[in-house]
């Protein structure tokens, strides 16, 4: 009886435990990681929709140059994207986070998976608003935006980590994203094989990613 | 919880900026003291997990902390030496981020904050940008991320550099507060900082502990070495030349002199009790 009355105190106690645990800490991981890239993004978010504004209404005031508008909007993206990234470097951040759950690794991570996102809702936008404005040819979109877009970023996030100042990383990016250009003006060929390498680059992060995740489920909170 | 290292070496380029530690540290203060350059930063960033250890290991309750390293974080509070943050955000949303980033949950966290914001005075300045904020007001939010998650270890390094002597005494008092809570290790080479709130003192020289001890314990190894000489100008000149001089007090036509030695350095010389700022000298005189 003694025992039993031991035990279910014991259960009581680990119940109280858990409840305060659960109180304490985000149990959907998701809902966490949202409320972080609201927290720590929402600079690049308004830039990006005031930019968006602005290239709409460009876009009516100029209509003979409306994938040079498109494509001035993907490099404004891009450099927001990489002052993003640099930003936990420049504020000395780094140190702080270091110790912490949602560290600048898993910032690093969340941050790419973002961008990653928008620009591609960015594209889709884009390439819709300029199917309605003015009969524009795939071929001609892939090469003069989205192709510029994939290596510019794929080559910001290989570099981001040896940059040391934020006009470094800009640089970088709007450099990456003109010599794309320039490519692609060049010739197609070069382009199409630099952009197999962006994607190959990509799959193989994309395996990385996959192996930091299934790690992380592994090793979760308790 | 109980912290404890075991034989834990770091070096940089050949240099060992953390030389063979050992020891283990329960709830309460302990005061790491040394001078610049001794291994302190290196050493509490080895307990934060931010670098490993190239020998030995940091044990947190009995286990490996890079092992556990998510569980470990969630117990841990951590005010580094150079405190970043950004700018345009105000002292809520920065303490938000934090809370978030922590993995705290959203009802847990605006609680802990208007606790935390009325505790540290900072209740006025919630809505202030961090860089409008003064240097004793930046270490207070410092601090105030650092208790977010209820850390049951708590790293201050360097917490009252650019404070004033008021804000100095309120953030005493803070830390002595949460002395039963949580293990606090307070690294530091201000000497008053650790010498009224400290249950022990860890001494770091040259990337080892040469002493590990409770203030009153490390007082008595100094009983019979400090001492107050009269002197005159000559003597005063020679008194500096030859010993560790702590202060001075120059009246009309004498000095006062107060010294820390091994050996009588005068006849007239008279024995005094001694503080940890004669320890701190005695062992950092060349330092």
């Amino acid at each position: 009886m003694n025992k039993e009355h031991q035990l279910s105190e014991i259960f009581e106690i680990c119940g109280q435990e858990l409840d305060e645990v659960m109180d304490k800490y985000e149990s959907r991981h998701i809902k966490n990681i949202w409320r972080f890239l609201k927290l720590d993004m929402r600079f690049y978010l308004k830039s990006a929709v005031l930019g968006l504004g602005f290239t709409m209404l460009w876009c009516c005031l100029f209509t003979n140059a409306v994938l040079s508008v498109w494509s001035g909007y993907f490099i404004f993206l891009v450099l927001l994207s990489a002052y993003q990234q640099y930003r936990i470097k420049e504020y000395d951040m780094q140190e702080v986070v270091a110790g912490c759950y949602i560290n600048p690794a898993r910032i690093f991570c969340y941050q790419s998976i973002a961008l990653a996102l928008i620009e591609t809702f960015m594209l889709v936008l884009c390439y819709l608003f300029l199917l309605a404005l003015t009969p524009v040819e795939l071929p001609e979109f892939l090469l003069k935006i989205y192709i510029p877009l994939c290596f510019s970023q794929g080559l910001l996030l290989w570099l981001v980590k040896y940059i040391r100042h934020t006009l470094v990383a800009m640089g970088t990016a709007a450099g990456s994203y003109a010599l794309t250009i320039w490519l692609a003006n060049c010739s197609q060929w070069v382009l199409a094989y630099t952009h197999s390498i962006c994607v190959f680059v990509s799959f193989i992060y994309l395996l990385a990613l996959a192996k930091i995740l299934m790690s992380q489920k592994e090793g979760l909170w308790n | 919880m109980e912290l404890k290292l075991v034989k834990v070496t770091k070096s940089f380029n050949q240099k060992k900026a953390v030389n063979n530690v050992s020891f283990q540290l329960g709830k309460g203060v302990h005061g790491l003291l040394g001078a610049n350059g001794s291994g302190k930063t290196t050493l509490m960033r080895l307990i934060v997990g931010i670098l490993q250890a190239d020998q030995g290991i940091v044990k947190a309750d009995g286990k490996n902390i890079l092992k556990n390293y998510d569980t470990y974080t969630g117990k841990l509070g951590y005010m580094p030496q150079h405190f970043g943050y950004y700018p345009n955000y105000t002292v809520e949303d920065f303490l938000e981020y934090m809370a978030v980033v922590k993995d705290l949950s959203l009802k847990y966290s605006k609680k802990r904050i208007d606790f935390l914001l009325k505790k540290l005075n900072l209740e006025d300045q919630r809505k202030k940008k961090m860089k409008q904020l003064s240097g004793g007001m930046l270490r207070r939010v410092g601090i105030a991320q650092a208790l977010l998650n209820e850390p049951e270890i708590l790293l201050l390094d360097e917490p009252t550099a650019g404070l004033d002597p008021k804000e100095r005494i309120a953030f005493r008092h803070l830390i002595a507060s949460l002395a039963g809570q949580c293990c606090i290790i307070l690294s530091t080479h201000i000497v008053s900082d650790i010498e009224s709130i400290a249950d022990d003192v860890l001494v770091m020289k040259d990337g080892k502990i040469i002493l590990h001890d409770t203030c009153e314990a490390l007082l008595e190894h100094m009983q019979g070495k400090v001492w107050e000489v009269q002197a005159d100008q000559g003597i005063y000149k020679q008194l500096l030349r030859d010993f560790t001089i702590i202060n001075m007090h120059k009246s009309a036509d004498h000095y006062l002199v107060r010294i820390v030695s091994d050996v009588q350095p005068s006849e007239n010389a008279k024995l005094l009790p001694p503080d940890l700022d004669d320890l701190y000298m005695y062992y950092f005189k060349d330092a």
